[in-house]
């Protein structure tokens, strides 16, 4: 791995639109010649995040640092970056083939050839006008240009939303690929998170504007887990290992917990006093993390509403 | 194929350790190169990489410049030497625990064992429920 | 710690300093513009040879009915009608929809405002040599055989090649400029900018006809029209063009792509 400086560096950055708050003092550094995911929910503040990095957005306070320097109207650290979104718009009549023509006046990096394959394994009508293209379509044109111009720093912001399964697949498979032969930093923002789990050195966790987890992939992996057993041999675990449950689910005298926080000591113990522990998906541990207060209010109790059962209730969203 | 719980370069590595094992990947063969691991099992080649150079660290592996990684001579026996370490935490214990829950003493545990083992090596499949 | 090498296969994206020349960055930002030749010059110009047919031939019945030449008055003012309209319309696309693109593309604003005006001038000095040859071809067949002109006027396409030239130059760059700072002003205000702005302009033009009408000034200007010359009239339009672009310039500064 790389011991370069950070090719991110984020300082106390506050994006404020009126009275709303985007971004609340985040402060995250984004290891260089990586696969990180952007991760959250929709308006936590990934794309906000992702506009001041490429200069697009200007901060409130704060600093972002990308290649050493502020990106806003810094051409010397923009001319490495690629940003490749969603709701990206066209000049007006633009085919996918002018924006395969113009992509190499702008990216040094560009392989045409690469492009060229990739427009053949999406399938994509280069002479067709773009407000005419299907979602998916439109969504290749932006994945194409993300991949092929190889930019040391490239953003990908949920630029998949409108492919199917199948090319997401395609677009997940040419990725690795093409980083495996040359390595750049590349930051993957999505929602479909179990998809891209096994793809990711770093996960960076926004949610509300605020910074919620930031650590690398393998330390996630089986942080967290489920833990199933008795009551009463549950709380005495979590009052152990002092284990704030961020779900809990009850049926009958079996209890199920999911708690983030595991090590090999935990693991064990569990093991020993006769605790079932399954490993949590990364987006099972995010969507608690983020969600888990909503998620908790939808779900019915099984077991008559007990006092006992209301109070075990309270504890979700025990994750800022 | 990849399981939730395991760091993925251990398993990458465990993956390895048990196609030399059973022979799959002979000494001095050439191993797979991390891309193409990283490309079979659809994960970041980094994590691929952690997991080869563990081995490499063990010296199980070795690389030979400009071609790839090979198989170390003797990876094969100190595998097995490994393993056999593992082998009463990985599989005696939880044997041992799960007898006890059931109730079953060390000595029909032991002729249980004896059994098992008997019809595991006899020439005609004795039965078809597993074992 | 900046700055990016070409790749190879197998080698580190690290850095190393090799930025494109700022010459080169605003040229590919005028490629851009141009990169959909339909919309930026098949489509202008098919509408102004349009324009300019259907003229031919409203003219030629008109001549044919009034057996003498026809009214150069009339087809002088729908010209300039047509291309207000039609650039700030242009103006505003180019503006608008572009700027989104360059800026998707990692460009900066500064850059793409710079190319952006220079495909304006670009655009303006084409059109004004299109528009002389034209002046030129209708003088020399007299009207096009049945005295129509479309091309030369009191104010524009008379007298020699330079005074052509620069009238035309500067009467389509100065609607082209108008027509940016509505683009311009649009991408960083959206529809509220363009109403104020819309507002002021209105504000400035009333006030300036009143102003001139109240103090009865109306032969000073006929008399300064006819002093300074058609040349000079185009002289003057070009700072009015100028404060526009900076206008523009400065808007585009803070300005942000909205989703």
């Amino acid at each position: 791995m790389t011991t370069a400086s950070p090719v991110i560096e984020v300082r106390g950055l506050t994006k404020r639109f009126g009275s709303m708050t985007a971004l609340d003092d985040v402060t995250v550094t984004i290891p260089t010649d990586s696969i990180t995911g952007l991760l959250g929910r929709n308006g936590a503040g990934k794309t906000t995040l992702m506009h001041i990095l490429t200069g697009q957005d200007f901060p409130t306070s704060g600093e972002a640092r990308v290649f050493g320097g502020a990106p806003a109207e810094n051409a010397s650290v923009l001319q490495h970056i690629a940003f490749i979104k969603e709701s990206q718009k066209y000049p007006d009549d633009f085919k996918p083939k002018h924006v395969f023509a113009s992509a190499p006046w702008f990216f040094e990096n560009w392989d045409a050839e690469f492009a060229a394959r990739l427009i053949d394994d999406f399938r994509l009508p280069v002479n067709r006008r773009i407000k005419k293209l299907s979602r998916g379509q439109l969504s290749a044109v932006g994945v194409i240009v993300g991949l092929a111009s190889r930019a040391p720093l490239t953003f990908f912001d949920e630029p998949y939303l409108g492919l199917d399964a199948v090319a997401r697949q395609i677009f997940y498979d040419r990725l690795l690929a093409d980083y495996a032969e040359f390595p750049r930093t590349i930051i993957l923002s999505t929602h479909l998170i179990d998809e891209v789990a096994n793809l990711l050195e770093h996960v960076v966790v926004i949610d509300q504007g605020r910074i919620i987890l930031d650590a690398p992939a393998e330390e996630l992996r089986g942080r967290a887990a489920s833990i199933v057993g008795q009551k009463p041999e549950v709380e005495a675990f979590l009052a152990r290992h002092r284990l704030e449950p961020l779900h809990r689910d009850e049926l009958g005298s079996t209890v199920s917990v999911l708690v983030d926080g595991i090590d090999e000591v935990v693991r064990a113990d569990a093991m020993n006093s006769g605790l079932q522990l399954t490993p949590v998906s990364l987006q099972q541990l995010i969507v608690r993390r983020t969600g888990g207060a909503l998620l908790d209010a939808a779900h019915e109790p099984l077991e008559p509403d007990t006092a006992s059962a209301r109070s075990g209730r309270r504890t979700a969203g025990a994750g800022r | 194929m990849i399981d939730e719980g395991k760091p993925i370069f251990l398993q990458i590595a465990e993956q390895i350790e048990n196609d030399i094992i059973d022979g799959t990947l002979a000494e001095e063969s050439q191993v797979p190169s991390t891309n193409e691991f990283a490309a079979f099992h659809r994960i970041n080649p980094a994590t691929a990489g952690k997991g080869v150079n563990l081995l490499v660290d063990e010296g199980v592996l070795y690389k030979k410049r400009g071609i790839g990684m090979f198989v170390a001579t003797g990876a094969r026996e100190q595998l097995k030497t490994k393993r056999r370490t593992q082998f009463v935490d990985d599989f005696v214990r939880p044997l041992l625990t799960e007898a006890e829950k059931l109730g079953i003493d060390p000595q029909t545990l032991n002729g249980l064992i004896a059994d098992a083992s008997a019809t595991a090596s006899a020439p005609t499949p004795a039965t078809t429920t597993a074992g | 710690m900046s700055a990016v090498t070409v790749l190879e296969p197998g080698a580190r994206a690290s850095a190393q300093a090799r930025p494109a020349s700022a010459a080169g960055r605003v040229w590919r930002i005028v490629r851009l513009h141009y990169a959909n030749r339909f919309n930026s010059m098949i489509a202008p110009l098919s509408t102004a040879g349009t324009i300019f047919a259907v003229y031919l031939i409203i003219g030629a019945i008109i001549a044919y009915a009034t057996s003498d030449s026809g009214d150069s008055t009339q087809q002088y003012s729908t010209s300039l009608v047509y291309f207000l309209p039609y650039q700030v319309v242009f103006a505003v696309q180019a503006m608008n929809l572009t700027f989104s693109f360059a800026l998707g593309m990692s460009s900066t604003r500064r850059d793409f405002s710079y190319g952006t005006w220079l495909m304006f001038l670009i655009q303006s000095a084409g059109f004004s040599v299109i528009f002389t040859v034209m002046s030129y071809l209708e003088q020399w067949t007299h009207g096009w055989g049945i005295g129509v002109q479309i091309f030369q006027t009191f104010i524009y396409g008379t007298g020699d090649v330079g005074q052509r030239l620069l009238t035309f130059f500067a009467g389509v760059l100065l609607f082209q400029c108008i027509g940016s700072v509505f683009g311009a002003v649009f991408v960083r205000w959206r529809a509220n900018g363009l109403y104020v702005l819309g507002a002021a302009f209105l504000v400035v033009l009333l006030g300036a006809v009143a102003l001139i009408t109240f103090t009865e000034s109306w032969p000073a200007v006929g008399r300064w029209f006819v002093s300074v010359g058609p040349s000079g009239v185009a002289a003057w339009l070009l700072p009015p063009a100028a404060v526009f672009a900076v206008i523009g310039h400065l808007a585009l500064r803070r300005a942000t792509p909205k989703s």
